[in-house]
């Protein structure tokens, strides 16, 4: 047997507590039973040796995942929570010396188009997807460029925006911007116009909650005149995009 | 005295416990090197795999409790909690990289129920959306139409308006309304008895208690006689969530 605790201290830098009773919770306990002074505290300190040291983190791991929270001494001291063993590989969240926080790797998109209009798309309540085929940014790749369709990767609540806009339609009265969940129509950001204007554009943003492997659109629709109307390819005017934000 | 430390190894729980009022009391990893980046200070909490439990670090008063680490019952998950256990409650989870909070207050409510004859010739009218999509804090009433900021902060509020009928209003104007300031987007009339509609979005700063909710006005008609378009629930509908 060896006991290498002297005065409270390990020096040699472990000390670990482990058992391996099925259905027993293993427990390191800091307590502190007085109420009578706001001093009084319980904590676990983590502290490293200055600038050119490593990092403060807890790890926590269950043979299967690995994450781990705490300060990353080369990210400029950041509070991190990373999907890793260490803090700054693979951060999930981060918060900078000045409180700001950035979650890196949420799924994000912003779409628009490729500059080509699209003639005689809708004008007579025909239902068109616009060819959003160029990407902003696409965090987590799960816009698809392709088939124009946002695939949802965690269940959560969702920010989403977007604007079109048609030109050459006469007598047009209204156009509408729709977002879709699995196929159907859960928003549409209507706008009227003078049917003698040229130019007409409709947009609309909300948030609302989708299931992990749900998929969203965004498609555009124009009335009550002849099927005459073009999609505006202008990459300013025609965007789509989305994220995750609770 | 039963020793059980073996090798640096607690064979059992370890506790560090004390009553002394005023007194802090800590467990300190430490490593003072400072010329080596590797050299770092690390508290690591483990399980024993899929089939064990969930390692994670649990913070309590005699009031409440917060937890972080790994839920091994769902997906392995990363979970800031407000319990003892990170099984109970979720108040931010990390799966494949996405940073989910399923308690921030966020609400969407949409029009189902008709409404004609609101406005056309100037009446205002505050709208009830009274069907919701989701209310995750319980913010929003679908019998008032208005929704109560919990926290102060800044928050994503946004509307979208369709009326119909309109036939001779020359402006149409909608609003959200915070209890500070209200933002306003008017827009042109129509004739023909067509749709008229447009959105607002905003980043409102709003104090704990503060309200929300949207009103319109179109100017113009003979009379109050413009209805609230509710096909499907699609058209007219009041979201918010808190930003930060």
């Amino acid at each position: 047997m060896t006991i290498t605790s002297l005065n409270n201290l390990f020096p040699s830098g472990t000390m670990t507590v482990t058992k391996s009773t099925a259905g027993a919770t293993t427990s390191a306990t800091i307590s502190h039973s007085d109420n009578t002074n706001t001093a009084s505290t319980s904590s676990i300190k983590l502290s490293t040796g200055g600038a050119n040291a490593g990092d403060s983190f807890i790890s926590v791991t269950n043979g299967v995942a690995n994450y781990s929270y705490g300060l990353d001494n080369t990210d400029t001291d950041a509070f991190v929570i990373s999907e890793s063993t260490s803090p700054g590989t693979t951060n999930s969240a981060r918060c900078d010396a000045d409180g700001s926080w950035t979650y890196p790797s949420n799924s994000a998109f912003s779409v628009n188009t490729n500059g080509a209009d699209a003639a005689d798309v809708t004008g007579n309540d025909t239902i068109y997807t616009p060819h959003l085929d160029t990407a902003i940014f696409n965090a987590g790749a799960d816009y698809d460029l392709g088939t124009h369709t946002y695939t949802v990767p965690v269940s959560g609540v969702y920010l989403f925006a977007g604007a079109i806009a048609l030109t050459g339609g006469a007598n047009l009265y209204w156009c509408i911007v729709h977002f879709t969940r699995n196929g159907s129509f859960v928003v549409e950001g209507l706008q009227g116009f003078d049917p003698t204007a040229n130019t007409i554009c409709a947009n609309i943003s909300h948030i609302y909650k989708y299931d992990a492997g749900d998929t969203a659109t965004m498609s555009l629709r124009a009335g009550i005149a002849l099927k005459t109307a073009d999609f505006a390819g202008n990459v300013n005017n025609s965007y789509f995009m989305g994220a995750l934000v609770a | 005295m039963t020793i059980n430390l073996v090798n640096n190894k607690f064979l059992n729980d370890l506790s560090v416990q004390a009553s002394a009022a005023g007194v802090a009391r800590s467990l300190l990893i430490q490593n003072t090197d400072n010329t080596n980046a590797a050299s770092h200070a690390k508290l690591q909490i483990t399980t024993g795999g899929a089939s064990g439990g969930d390692p994670y670090l649990s913070i309590s008063t005699t009031a409440s409790s917060a937890s972080v680490g790994l839920d091994n019952s769902l997906a392995d998950t990363f979970k800031i909690a407000s319990s003892a256990t990170v099984e109970t409650t979720t108040n931010l989870g990390v799966l494949g990289g996405n940073v989910v909070r399923p308690l921030q207050p966020a609400f969407r409510a949409y029009r189902n129920a008709a409404a004609d004859n609101v406005t056309g010739n100037g009446a205002w009218y505050s709208i009830i959306y009274d069907v919701e999509n989701f209310d995750q804090n319980s913010d929003y009433s679908t019998a008032t139409g208005i929704f109560t900021a919990p926290i102060t902060g800044n928050y994503y509020l946004s509307t979208g308006l369709v009326l119909n009928g309109c036939d001779e209003a020359v402006l149409v104007n909608i609003g959200i309304v915070t209890t500070s300031l209200a933002y306003y987007q008017p827009f042109g009339g129509c004739t023909g008895g067509h749709y008229i509609g447009s959105h607002v979005s905003v980043v409102a700063p709003m104090t704990a208690g503060d309200t929300a909710y949207v009103r319109c006005a179109a100017v113009g008609e003979e009379s109050n006689r413009d209805d609230m378009r509710v096909t499907e629930g699609i058209e007219n509908f009041f979201c918010g969530y808190l930003l930060q």
